[in-house]
């Protein structure tokens, strides 16, 4: 008590205080600064961990995968007899993958177009399952011949091993977006044929590769910025490892297989941070995403390349030796991490190390607030008595950013420029409305800038790149109100930070992604950019369009 | 219309407008841990209904920890017949009761103005304002919308105090505060202070008389509640599961309070110590605030209110909603003195939102644990520890201006206190 009493007097003395609220608006961009230089170091050398294996009951690679040359020559028929189905409807080609599971001696099922077979386990106690789902068609628009042949291959091998202790679900679905999304809540809600809790999936592409593929790549994104438990990710690359595989993550290309540079681990970072921000929202799914929310670990696989040194049975083991690893559980995924930032396939950082960035960008726009009222000049208790004015203002602005988040959705066409010209339509209503006085103008300015920073903090945990993109988007609109600026500048400002002219930029498909993104996918983003961003933007841009800020640069000009 | 009657028809309207158009909001706010808690939920009190309409024990399966009183009393609501005008009725007593600790509250703002306005020369809030401190506090709004009984156990709370100060009657006083402490067991410990204010407000009494008629009073009062509850449920249960329960932390369901944590099956080994300790930490402090801060009575008794409901075994929003809403009543004294209340404001709201953000992360997501959302409640209790710390430093300041009689609007600005 004593030191911190002598360090409050120090900084009375000094007259601190009032020093500090002036310079809060560069403090506030000092911080913002620190926020990004905090990403950037990251990739640092002594910043980053390597990856580990947690859970000592995975043990992978610990046992020999017999899915080799033997079965090869069966994955190869199937794949002959999958390669004809490509022109056939999907009930034919259902048909035909249920006669061949049926064979095997399988129990199928279906869900709407999506057919599903159940291996229960010989050992265990039949409340706990492993899912592989094989969708049709890969995520870059190629017949999943491969795949598919290799599913029902592997389906076939696991049936002869006695040593299955948790279920194993083979789902064949028309698209790993939608359909396996339908799947999987249906799973959970009104299937009837199901196999107990699913501790971990995995979906499997492998297009018209043939026999032989270079390495594979590797997606583990879920929605609304989950993540599966970085144990199993490791599990599998420890698995690639020891098969001699290459694996690549967020679009490294191929040329890149074993360079690790402070470039290389940026460019995976940042390529994380916007993919994580972008699932359940782009037209394309990867396929684990769909798993998402059930408390379901699930990665999406991808055979790459044609002409490599690797053949179809090594990414089938790729599977199978994952799922021995799995098998191995007692309880459910809960050592190693579930918030972390890849950096390599085999670095990573982990929450404690990355989460000062946004809370420092969640700082600074509670400083640029505080600052915006603090600098103002008009006293405290004008704010306190106009604060249930402020607030009508701000409810009615939620009002109509809500009728727009659920209005939007059932239109479904790109609207993103067109809102972007509507949101600046205070800009043409100001010569006709009355202005409003300093004291509101100031007031919505900083209201909204707290509101921003506090959908910084309650995303900080469950969505982090959500709430760190969000920050940098929405930072020019700290700039406005400290000092006011001359009008260009104002709209320039605005213009660069509306939700819907960034969403233009990221292309066409995202509007459409998005809006329907919470009824395909359940993915909340739509909510956070609609009722968060946008109505915190709408607050600042009526503020600073139609408010009074003339009047007061010239008294603060002459205070100075 | 006067700005008061407006306040307080809104104020009742929300709160019994909403669940009556939309009873599903009960059982959901009734839900949330962190707003009630299985010793105040409605949930299990609509459970102990259902025990006694069957002629089932009432406290058979360990899920109603509400007094048999209580549960007797509201019954025979419940059992009009027809759900849907129980429910109504129901609403309009959870409307009253709140309705009637605004009034309440408003007495005693007068009363206190009255008492401190000459020595400090500060105004007070109108009563539209502390009616609207106190009805649309949302944390209370919510508490209010669950149904959750603390609602009946603040009522006698202020009750307490208003009958001690407003009108004068020391016997009634105390027989508030044996129900309050019947309905809820932690009240108990406000006799203390309780007594100590009562000889600060009459000192014409003698000493004898204060401690020994109106703790016999207490007593009195206490026992009967208990003996009746014996005889109408003929078991002595009912005394292990309502304060058993709260005294031994045996729900270990989470809540925002500090102790859950301590008692999940990780540190079973020293739960006996915990025991012990926690429930002396949240007696033992209730002594010298209440020696300390005898010249200012009420302070010492919301004091010891504030403490009780930090080291409580089962806190709720609620709680720390009835203190916020309470303290303005101390504009008339030291209020102004507050120095901190932005930053436990700015504390209180990322606490609220991050609470059942965290919550969902452990129980749905199962990508987060309880490490999480107890990290809120710890935050949660340092906004506690804010709220008392500018609070006893206000008093501070104040005592000092008072004693060395300053009167110097700006030497009262400049003045820095230190603590040696």
């Amino acid at each position: 008590m004593a030191l911190a009493e002598t360090i409050s007097r120090k900084i009375h003395k000094l007259g601190l205080i009032p020093k500090l609220i002036k310079l809060l608006p560069i403090v506030s961009l000092l911080l913002a600064i620190s926020s990004v230089s905090w990403l950037l170091i990251l990739p640092l050398e002594g910043n980053y961990r390597r990856t580990y294996i947690s859970e000592n009951a995975l043990m992978p690679s610990q046992a020999t995968s017999f899915f080799r040359e033997s079965e090869w020559n069966i994955v190869r028929g199937y794949r002959e007899e999958v390669g004809k189905l490509e022109a056939e409807s999907i009930e034919v080609r259902n048909q035909v993958i249920e006669s061949w599971l049926h064979e095997i001696g399988l129990i199928t099922a279906y869900h709407e177009n999506t057919l599903y077979s159940i291996m229960h386990a010989p050992r265990g106690d039949d409340t706990e399952a492993m899912v592989l789902a094989v969708p049709w068609i890969t995520s870059d628009d190629e017949y999943n011949e491969g795949a598919i042949a290799l599913a029902v291959a592997l389906s076939r091998y696991f049936t002869r091993l006695s040593i299955w202790s948790k279920n194993i679900i083979v789902v064949f679905v028309e698209d790993n977006k939608v359909p396996l999304r339908k799947w999987v809540e249906a799973y959970h809600t009104s299937l009837e044929e199901t196999a107990g809790s699913i501790e971990a999936a995995i979906v499997m592409e492998y297009g018209k590769n043939g026999d032989y593929f270079d390495y594979y790549e590797l997606n583990y994104e879920g929605l609304n910025g989950q993540l599966p438990n970085l144990d199993l990710l490791n599990t599998l690359n420890l698995i690639g490892y020891h098969e001699g595989l290459h694996c690549v993550i967020q679009g490294t290309p191929s040329t890149e297989l074993i360079k690790n540079t402070y470039f290389t681990r940026l460019r995976t970072l940042v390529r994380g941070i916007i993919a994580l921000t972008l699932t359940g929202i782009k037209p394309k799914g990867q396929g684990c995403e769909a798993f998402s929310g059930w408390q379901i670990q699930a990665f999406t696989l991808k055979a790459k390349g044609t002409t490599g040194p690797h053949d179809i049975t090594q990414f089938g083991r790729l599977v199978d030796s994952t799922f021995r690893s799995v098998n191995n559980l007692l309880e459910k995924f809960h050592q190693s991490f579930f918030f972390y930032l890849m950096l390599s396939t085999k670095n990573f950082v982990s929450i404690g190390t990355y989460l000062p960035s946004a809370v420092l960008m969640a700082v600074s726009f509670t400083f640029s607030s505080l600052g915006t009222i603090l600098i103002s000049g008009i006293p405290l208790n004008s704010f306190i008595t106009e604060s249930s004015k402020l607030l009508i203002i701000f409810v009615s602005i939620e009002g109509i950013c809500l009728i727009l988040a659920l209005a939007l959705p059932l239109i479904k066409i790109d609207l993103s420029i067109g809102l972007v010209v509507i949101s600046f339509l205070p800009l043409l209503l100001k010569n006709y409305v009355k202005k409003l006085n300093k004291t509101i103008s100031f007031g919505l300015i900083a209201l909204s800038l707290f509101f921003i920073s506090l959908l910084i903090v309650a995303l900080l945990i469950v969505h982090f790149s959500l709430a760190l993109l969000l920050g940098l988007f929405c930072l020019p609109l700290t700039f406005i109100a400290q000092p006011p600026k001359p009008q260009i500048k104002t709209l320039i400002n605005l213009l660069i930070s509306n939700p819907f002219f960034i969403i233009a930029i990221f292309g066409q498909d995202v509007f459409v992604g998005l809006v329907t993104s919470w009824h395909d996918m359940q993915c909340w983003t739509w909510f956070v950019v609609i009722l968060g961003w946008y109505s915190a933007w709408l607050g600042v841009a009526i503020a600073s369009l139609m408010g009074d800020f003339t009047v007061e640069v010239d008294k603060v000009k002459k205070d100075q | 219309m006067t700005k008061l009657n407006q306040v307080l028809i809104i104020g009742g309207l929300i709160r019994f407008l909403i669940p009556t158009l939309l009873p599903q909001v009960v059982p959901i706010l009734s839900s949330i841990n962190e707003i009630s808690t299985p010793i105040n939920s409605f949930k299990s009190l609509q459970e102990a209904f259902y025990y006694f309409a069957n002629g089932i024990e009432l406290y058979d399966g360990g899920i109603n920890h509400h007094p048999p009183v209580l549960v007797i009393l509201l019954s025979f609501v419940n059992d009009l017949g027809y759900p849907v005008l129980s429910n109504i009725i129901f609403n309009l007593i959870y409307t009253l009761c709140d309705i009637y600790i605004t009034y309440r509250l408003i007495a005693l703002n007068q009363w206190y103005h009255d008492q401190w306005s000459s020595k400090s020369g500060s105004n007070k809030y109108n009563d539209d304002l502390i009616a609207s401190f106190y009805l649309f506090n949302p944390l209370i709004i919510v508490t209010n919308l669950s149904h959750s009984t603390l609602v009946f156990s603040v009522l006698f709370i202020i009750e307490t105090l208003h009958q001690l100060l407003v009108i004068k009657n020391l016997p009634r006083s105390m027989i508030a505060l044996s129900i309050a402490s019947y309905l809820s067991y932690t009240p108990v410990w406000l006799v203390i202070p309780l007594l100590a204010l009562m000889q600060v407000t009459n000192p014409d009494v003698p000493k004898v008389e204060i401690y020994g008629r109106n703790f016999g009073f207490f007593l009195m009062g206490l026992m009967l509640f208990i003996i009746m509850s014996f005889l109408i449920t003929a078991s002595w249960q009912f005394f292990y599961q309502c304060y058993g329960t709260i005294f031994l932390f045996n729900k270990i369901q989470p809540n925002i309070g500090l102790w859950w944590y301590i008692f999940t099956e990780m540190f079973e080994f020293f739960t006996p110590f915990y025991i012990g300790v926690f429930n002396l930490y949240s007696i033992i402090f209730i002594f010298p605030i209440t020696l300390r801060f005898t010249n200012d009575g009420v302070f010492a008794f919301i004091l010891s209110l504030i403490w009780l409901s930090f080291t409580k075994s089962y806190p709720t929003i609620g709680d720390l909603g009835y203190i916020l809403s309470i303290l303005p009543i101390f504009k008339s004294s030291f209020l102004n003195y507050c120095k901190f209340s932005i930053v436990y404001i700015i504390l209180l709201i990322i606490c609220l939102i991050l609470s059942p953000i965290f919550y969902y992360c452990w129980i749905v997501l199962g990508n987060g644990n309880s490490n999480f959302f107890y990290s809120i409640n710890l935050i949660w209790g340092v906004i506690y520890l804010f709220i008392m710390m500018d609070l006893i430093w206000a008093k501070l300041t104040l005592d000092y201006i008072m004693d060395n009689d300053i009167k110097d609007k700006e030497q009262i600005d400049k003045l820095r206190l230190t603590q040696l």
